[in-house]
């Protein structure tokens, strides 16, 4: 099975690191990071990936602003943030993302469950 | 405001009076010199007589240019002038001797209509106008009966006889004179009743104004009474004649000065009104305009009080009540603001009405003095609420990063220093050290999470307020209607307090109101923004001081709004805030 093509969206260097370090193996291939919401969108039509990490809180913009846009070209929106969901209310729900997963939770593992068994786009 | 006078009258014209006043000095200068060469003229009183003319004729002009709409003034030039021409009959020339016998009685008459009018220059009762007509005509009566039938200077060498004179009538002319005492006996009767009840009438102002006329004319009543006994038990002496004589002429000389003393008193000048501007500018209560405006305008009654429905009231909130002879003057400014005063004082409009509109001028600076020092007072304290809030808030956090978040990160750290120590020599050991150390990194993020979710609304600042709002309403167990289409973007200062106004409006509704429905609104009117937040709970929520209410009316007040809360008891609570649509000041990021 090939691995998953992934982008990581956010705006600290230290976390764009580890995720990539933490994420980047047998399940998924680290293709490219941004820092900012544009720049996320910009990197989201140039690399096409299977899956975007997005950070909520970037500097240009929220992560619920971009999301919709990301998801239609196809790519798996996996939100993040230090705050839990619940601070967002209702908007995770409805911003078209897949799930979204606590940054001090971030691995493989939760990253699949969000995502589901059956992969990217299904 | 006093109503003015509308157009001035033609004795009212400088150039009148000024003209009047030098044709009554150029005929004093003919009749003086007539009466200082008439053979048996007595010095003093030709002197005397002079010196009443001029004295007439200069408290004439003083009275004009202080107060030009009373009559008092020109009518005291004509009485100069009738002085002078009593002694047109000591002239040696055939028709100024004429025209003398013809107006030898003049002056009484004119000096009655004097009295009569003082001090308001107007002929108040049938009885006065009687009075008048009466001093007038008998006047008229004795000049026909000298000039046609009693020649009395023909039987000198000096003067004339008269141009008209018949022939010495004695029936005739002992009838004149006898009936001309009487009625100088009358009107002067008439006269001293007219101004006791005057007096007695009158108020404080009044009998001030009145003092030295009254006495003058007292003091010569008692002296003529006296002086006349005296002359019937000594008719031969001259020199009781001649004493009570020159008695008469200083008491006549002195009834000018008393008439414009009484003028000038009473008739504040443009100096006086100047002064008193001066004075009302410096005042800050509404007690001290009351008090210059009495001690200024010599009225001891004035009150200076407000309308209300419930009648006039003083600025202490008790009843003022309006005796008969006083007058109310609106003097606009604040509250309906008027003064109660002496009815005198409208005798001189203009003053009155500059001074009322001053005292409104005044009442209006002090009013607006106090709501501002009202509003910085309150602004000082709402500073130092928000102040004491916000240092309240930096030590909960301080206390709770150090109880929480920083002990179990340095226990992690010490852990993974354990851990590295025996790394190789005991790796089980490091690896429980490492679990450990993971459990409390995992619970100081647990920590700032909480601690850093309380402190401001995230949802603010990711997506908007009318989201932020929307997700109150999501996230409240009572079902929330919403209705923000109105609501405009705003300064971020004035969106946050909008938002915390609806948070603590739903909060109330859920947590003490045990409301079933509650209602968000916003609207636009005018430059104002409103957001509203109505339950149908149970009502009597109350701003009490330190209260979430209370913070909140200080937030919504440091964006330039204002919190109103209507809360009556079993009638639900609607929450309200108006702001206004521009920032109130640059906001901070």
């Amino acid at each position: 099975m090939p691995r998953e093509r992934l982008l990581i969206v956010d705006d600290d260097p230290v976390f764009r690191a580890v995720a990539r370090d933490l994420l980047d193996g047998e399940r998924f291939a680290v293709v490219g990071e941004a820092a900012s919401g544009s720049g996320g969108l910009d990197a989201t039509r140039r690399l096409s990936p299977d899956v975007v990490l997005l950070d909520v809180q970037l500097p240009d913009a929220s992560g619920f602003d971009v999301c919709p846009a990301m998801a239609d070209s196809g790519a798996a929106v996996v939100l993040t943030s230090i705050r839990d969901a619940s601070s967002y209310g209702s908007l995770v729900g409805r911003s078209g993302a897949r799930g979204f997963v606590l940054k001090d939770h971030l691995s493989v593992a939760a990253l699949s469950a969000v995502l589901g068994e059956s992969g990217p786009g299904g | 405001m006093a109503e003015v006078e509308e157009r001035p009258r033609w004795w009212e014209s400088d150039t009148v009076i000024w003209c009047v006043a030098a044709a009554g000095l150029l005929l004093g200068g003919y009749t003086t010199t007539a009466a200082a060469l008439y053979p048996v003229s007595d010095p003093f009183r030709v002197v005397m007589h002079a010196v009443t003319g001029v004295l007439y004729l200069s408290a004439g002009v003083v009275a004009h240019y202080r107060y030009s709409a009373n009559a008092i003034g020109p009518l005291m030039l004509v009485a100069g002038i009738a002085m002078f021409a009593e002694d047109l009959q000591l002239s040696d020339e055939a028709w100024p001797h004429t025209i003398g016998q013809f107006l030898v009685a003049f002056s009484g008459a004119v000096v009655t209509h004097l009295l009569l009018m003082f001090p308001t220059g107007r002929l108040e009762t049938r009885v006065q106008k009687a009075l008048m007509a009466v001093a007038y005509a008998f006047a008229a009566q004795m000049g026909v009966a000298v000039a046609f039938f009693m020649d009395q200077t023909s039987d000198d060498d000096h003067t004339p006889p008269g141009m008209l004179f018949v022939r010495e009538h004695p029936v005739v002319g002992g009838l004149a004179e006898d009936t001309s005492q009487a009625a100088a006996v009358v009107v002067a009767a008439g006269l001293v009743v007219v101004l006791l009840r005057r007096w007695i009438t009158g108020r404080l102002l009044m009998r001030r104004l009145l003092a030295p006329v009254i006495l003058l004319v007292l003091a010569t009543g008692l002296v003529a009474v006296v002086g006349l006994t005296l002359q019937a038990a000594f008719p031969r002496d001259g020199a009781v004649r001649g004493g009570l004589l020159r008695f008469y002429d200083v008491m006549y000389a002195s009834v000018p000065l008393a008439l414009l003393a009484g003028t000038l008193y009473f008739y504040l000048g443009n100096g006086a009104v100047n002064r008193l501007l001066n004075e009302m500018r410096a005042l800050t209560r509404a007690g001290d305009v009351e008090e210059l405006l009495a001690r200024s305008l010599r009225d001891d009654s004035l009150r200076l009080v407000h309308r209300t429905p419930a009648g006039l009231l003083d600025f202490a909130g008790a009843p003022v009540e309006v005796r008969p002879w006083q007058a109310v003057t609106s003097v606009g400014g604040p509250r309906g603001a008027v003064l109660v005063h002496d009815a005198l004082l409208k005798e001189d409009p203009k003053v009155l009405d500059v001074v009322a509109t001053a005292a409104g001028l005044a009442l209006t600076n002090q009013s607006l003095a106090a709501t501002v020092e009202a509003q910085l007072q309150e602004v000082r304290r709402s500073r130092a609420r928000i102040l004491a809030a916000a240092d309240k808030e930096r030590k909960r956090i301080e206390r709770n990063l150090h109880d929480g978040a920083q002990p179990l990160l340095t226990a992690a750290k010490l852990r993974i220093d354990m851990a590295r120590g025996a790394l190789r020599t005991d790796p089980d050991k490091a690896d429980e050290r490492l679990v450990q150390a993971l459990e409390n990194v995992q619970q100081s993020i647990e920590e700032i999470r909480i601690l850093a979710s309380g402190l401001y609304p995230q949802l603010l600042t990711t997506a908007g307020l009318v989201t932020a709002v929307r997700e109150l309403g999501r996230q409240c167990p009572v079902p929330v209607t919403l209705d923000l289409d109105a609501l405009p973007r705003l300064d971020p200062l004035t969106e946050a307090s909008v938002y915390f106004v609806a948070a603590e409006g739903l909060t109330n509704a859920m947590k003490h109101a045990h409301a079933t429905r509650a209602r968000i609104e916003a609207r636009v009117t005018g430059a104002d923004v409103t957001l509203s937040v109505v339950d149908d709970g149970r009502g009597g929520a109350t701003v009490s001081p330190g209260s979430g209410l209370a913070r909140l009316a200080d937030r919504v007040a440091a964006a330039g709004g204002k919190l109103t809360l209507s809360s009556p008891a079993g009638g639900g609570t609607n929450l309200e805030a108006v702001f206004p649509r521009e920032p109130p000041a640059p906001t901070p990021a």
